[in-house]
């Protein structure tokens, strides 16, 4: 029963936190009226990614301190794999289908 | 003059790298690509330069002076400088050798006329921008520009440069129309 709390919560923190990310640096964007250079700082950028999946993180271990300990690895193994599904669906299809950037 | 092929980490990921074109003089010059006249921009210490690259705008787009391809040119030459807090592209550039020679009239002139040629095809005869860019790309296009023109210059350049060894047809980069409808790609 945890780990689906854990599991909701933890991804709910990520991709709220990411969508609010991406909100904030296209805002940036547009009131610099430069779409393609490089928005949002580096350091700011990618240091604000990482306080939000550290967050999230810690949120789902909370949630399943009871589990054993071969549970926890399996099932933090899975939200890591989720929430790598997750990033490259919202950082990668932000910038491209926006057009800031691509290969 | 000089010609480099040019490769920089994508805006705002954390993995992917674009490529893109330089030709470089050692003073101002103008330049006719398209209908436009484009004059070197200074790009570092005695170093200007015409930065022209193939972009995601929907379909695969040439512009000159695409904004992050210029920062990241003038990183590399020094215009642009580097600060710890500050974004930057990472910038790799590798010369271009013509038939072993760097310098080439001849080659930078078959170069614009390739550009140009591209620039009356990409108005009506387009190439999508694939989706996520797994397709005929910027690294394909900057590669097969090269190529074209009889170029020499590494291909796999640092980071994910997906794609780069693709090769759009000479076609794209011909000023005619075709006997046969061109290939569609992507």
């Amino acid at each position: 029963m945890d780990v689906k709390k854990g599991y909701r919560q933890s991804l709910l923190i990520f991709v709220l936190g990411l969508l609010s990310l991406v909100v904030a640096d296209y805002s940036m964007r547009q009131f610099t009226g430069s779409p393609n250079n490089l928005g949002m700082p580096e350091v700011v950028w990618f240091a604000l990614q990482v306080i939000i999946s550290v967050g999230s993180i810690f949120v789902f271990i909370k949630n399943i301190q009871t589990l054993p300990i071969s549970k926890k690895i399996i099932s933090s193994l899975l939200l890591l794999l989720i929430g790598a599904v997750v990033y490259i669906c919202v950082i990668y299809g932000y910038v491209f289908s926006t057009q800031i950037d691509g290969f | 003059m000089t010609i480099y092929v040019g490769a920089r980490d994508l805006s705002g990921l954390p993995f992917g790298t674009h490529q893109f074109v330089v030709i470089t003089y050692s003073s101002r010059k103008s330049i006719k690509i398209g209908r436009k006249v484009y004059e070197a921009k200074l790009l570092g210490h005695n170093v200007y330069g015409i930065v022209i690259g193939a972009q995601n705008r929907g379909t695969l787009k040439v512009e000159m002076f695409e904004g992050a391809d210029t920062l990241a040119a003038q990183e590399h030459f020094g215009e642009a400088k580097k600060t710890w807090y500050k974004s930057d592209f990472d910038t790799e550039m590798q010369l271009v050798k013509f038939k072993g020679a760097e310098l080439s009239l001849e080659h930078e002139s078959k170069l614009i006329f390739l550009v140009d040629a591209y620039l009356i095809n990409q108005s009506l005869d387009p190439i999508s921008y694939p989706t996520a860019g797994a397709g005929y790309n910027s690294n394909s296009w900057a590669q097969s520009l090269i190529q074209h023109a009889g170029g020499k210059v590494k291909e796999n350049m640092k980071g994910l440069d997906i794609f780069h060894n693709r090769r759009i047809p000479e076609t794209y980069f011909t000023p005619i129309c075709p006997s046969k409808p061109r290939v569609k790609l992507n």
